[in-house]
């Protein structure tokens, strides 16, 4: 298996990890071809960041920490982007 | 009134008409199951279906509504909940079974969370539930969408996506069994001037298809078989009420006097400029609340410029009548992140408004330039929320020379602006007169709840603070007397100024400005109209 590539980023919206956010985080992972997860510490419980529906249940706040990995062909750039996404408060960028 | 249901109001008026049911649940019957290839195959083309619906909804709507129908098209998708449902599709279990269980499973999950919003949520998966378990049972919802004209939506939970199936421009009103005021349905209907109560209970459900019902929206109580008697006064009401509205609509744009010929400013509360757009200035004689948090919401915190231009859009929106803006008041309820402190055992009695401002001068001072470059551009007035010492204002007011000083040696437009106060903590109602400002503005929401020294969002303490306003009618006359010694305006530009049941409280305190949120600003104008009553009881 190949390695995982990490990353880290916290969650700005005041609401925190709502609708808008979690759908955006799900269509953008959906994008790439590697599984992707992601989880509220270093540690433990890893859920799929494909899954919407997960990423709600999290229940993750304001100003907490969204830990991303993945694993795949792709997946320093999927890492790089939800990255990017999340800490561009779930903006979409203007290309 | 004869049998009637009583439920809270969601968003006020008076109507009559025929009840009909709009079913959101899934409905209950024979199912026949196919085969493991065929159960596969009728899941796909219901949550195709499912797909195809909630975008074409989608397409037209904005704002959290569209982020709750995006969140119930991701659903249809998301991985880990199609791969539960597929294997026990694998089990032989039927298509619509193993959709009804797993989201069953889903909707119990989301409300037992603890999370207020999560909870809510619940309901919009009920929703997308019934929506996909429709399809399987080949009921088409474009048929289901029967004609609702000169009816009264009957509803067990009244989900957004439902909200906007419904024709809306002959839906006279909704009752619902479930629900909350602060559903996203509430919030529509109330922007859409749709009487609607919740919380009627599950026996609502029993009424039938066409049959005539009473709905008062205002004192949250919808009622069947009323006596032909009955039945004439209140569609008498329901005609002098629709006449009421009429009137305030047609002279929402009027000055607002009372019944003795005085004067009453009304001034509008605004938050994003992105309102404006719908709000229409004539019918205001200024701006006497500008919340500028807003500007906060969107991740990267705005600079000089980005304030600078927030501003100017509603000076020019104003078109040369005054503009209040409030200094930015974080924390209490309004958190944010890096400012205000995390873990204050009581955020309310803690470092909010001014108090939080202070010790964040490159805040400040940002935006005191860009508060100093707007008052070039028309009459714009600053205030200060939170005030409760002098010195509070004396400190802003030096650095607010300090920095019309910096803007003025390197040639930037600018101007100095009146400077006043919130009054919201009673301290410095009590004081008032030893403040140096220019005006005040009394935020009761928070002298509300300082006085009474009772939360604003605990059910359980309303008693206090909506049984008898004298206590705070008391410090509001304290604030006008100061305020006329020094011949300065006092305005109000909370909750109470914006309820036409509390108008003529103030009124008779002697305040003669009202800054209201725009929706209101009809009633509000009735209100000062009809004051002081004709008949009094004395």
């Amino acid at each position: 298996m190949s390695e995982a590539i990490v990353g880290t980023a916290t969650i700005t919206d005041p609401t925190g990890l709502h609708a808008r956010p979690a759908v955006r985080l799900a269509r953008l992972a959906k994008k790439f071809a590697c599984s992707v997860e992601v989880s509220a510490s270093e540690t433990g419980d890893w859920i799929d960041a494909k899954s919407t529906n997960a990423l709600m249940k999290m229940k993750a706040r304001a100003g907490s920490d969204l830990f991303i990995r993945a694993v795949g062909a792709d997946a320093r750039a999927a890492v790089d982007e939800l990255v990017r996404l999340i800490a561009n408060d779930f903006k979409a960028e203007a290309k | 009134m004869s049998p009637a249901f009583q439920g809270i109001s969601a968003s006020g008026g008076l109507s009559s008409g025929h009840a009909i049911h709009w079913r959101t649940a899934a409905p209950v019957g024979d199912y026949e199951a196919g085969d493991r290839v065929e159960e596969a195959r009728r899941l796909d083309v219901a949550l195709g279906r499912a797909a195809q619906q909630l975008s074409l909804l989608v397409a037209g709507v904005t704002g959290e509504t569209g982020d709750i129908i995006n969140f119930q098209l991701e659903i249809l998708s998301d991985p880990t909940l199609l791969a539960k449902i597929h294997a026990m599709l694998q089990l032989g279990t039927s298509a619509i079974e193993a959709w009804t269980s797993a989201l069953d499973a889903e909707i119990q999950d989301y409300r037992s969370s603890g999370d207020d919003y999560l909870s809510a949520r619940s309901e919009d998966l009920a929703d997308l539930q019934g929506r996909v378990a429709r399809s399987l049972h080949g009921i088409d919802d474009s048929d289901a969408r029967k004609s609702v004209a000169s009816s009264i939506v009957i509803a067990d939970v009244l989900p957004p996506s439902a909200f906007f199936e419904l024709d809306l421009r002959s839906v006279k009103g909704i009752a619902v069994a479930g629900g909350s005021p602060s559903s996203h349905a509430a919030i529509l209907a109330r922007a859409r001037g749709i009487p609607m109560i919740v919380g009627c209970g599950e026996d609502l459900l029993f009424l039938h298809d066409g049959e005539r019902v009473f709905l008062d929206a205002d004192l949250g109580v919808l009622a069947t078989n009323l006596t032909a008697q009955q039945t004439a006064e209140f569609e008498d009401r329901v005609q002098k009420h629709e006449l009421a509205t009429h009137i305030a609509q047609m002279e929402m744009t009027n000055a607002a006097s009372t019944s003795r010929g005085d004067h009453v400013r009304i001034y509008a509360n605004l938050d994003d400029p992105r309102s404006l757009s719908h709000t229409d200035v004539r019918s205001f004689d200024g701006v006497g609340l500008v919340r500028t948090e807003f500007m906060f919401d969107r991740g990267a915190w705005p600079d000089e410029d980005a304030q600078y231009q927030s501003y100017k859009q509603v000076v020019e929106w104003a078109a040369g009548r005054p503009v209040t803006i409030r200094a930015l008041d974080f924390g209490g309820d309004k958190p944010i992140k890096g400012i205000t402190v995390e873990g204050e055992k009581n955020p309310f009695l803690g470092l909010r408004g001014i108090r939080l401002l202070r010790r964040h001068s490159d805040l400040l001072r940002i935006q005191l330039r860009a508060l100093l470059r707007a008052s070039a551009l028309g009459d714009v007035r600053v205030m200060i929320p939170m005030v409760t010492v002098p010195s509070e204002v004396s400190e802003y007011r030096t650095e607010m020379l300090s920095q019309l000083r910096q803007l003025q040696e390197s040639g930037v437009q600018c101007r100095l602006p009146q400077l006043g106060i919130m009054v919201e903590v009673p301290s410095a109602a009590l004081i008032a007169g030893r403040f140096e400002v220019d005006f005040y503005s009394i935020g009761t929401n928070d002298l509300v709840q300082y006085t009474y020294a009772a939360a604003r969002d605990d059910h359980r303490l309303t008693y206090l603070s909506e049984g008898d306003l004298t206590p705070v009618l008391e410090l509001v006359r304290q604030v006008v007397a100061a305020a006329s010694q020094k011949g300065l305006e006092v305005s109000v530009c909370g909750d109470l100024a914006s309820n036409p049941r509390t108008v003529g409280n103030l009124l008779d305190a002697g305040i003669r400005s009202l800054s209201v949120s725009p929706a209101t600003v009809a009633a509000v104008k009735q209100a000062v109209r009809r004051w002081p009553a004709e008949e009094r009881r004395t």
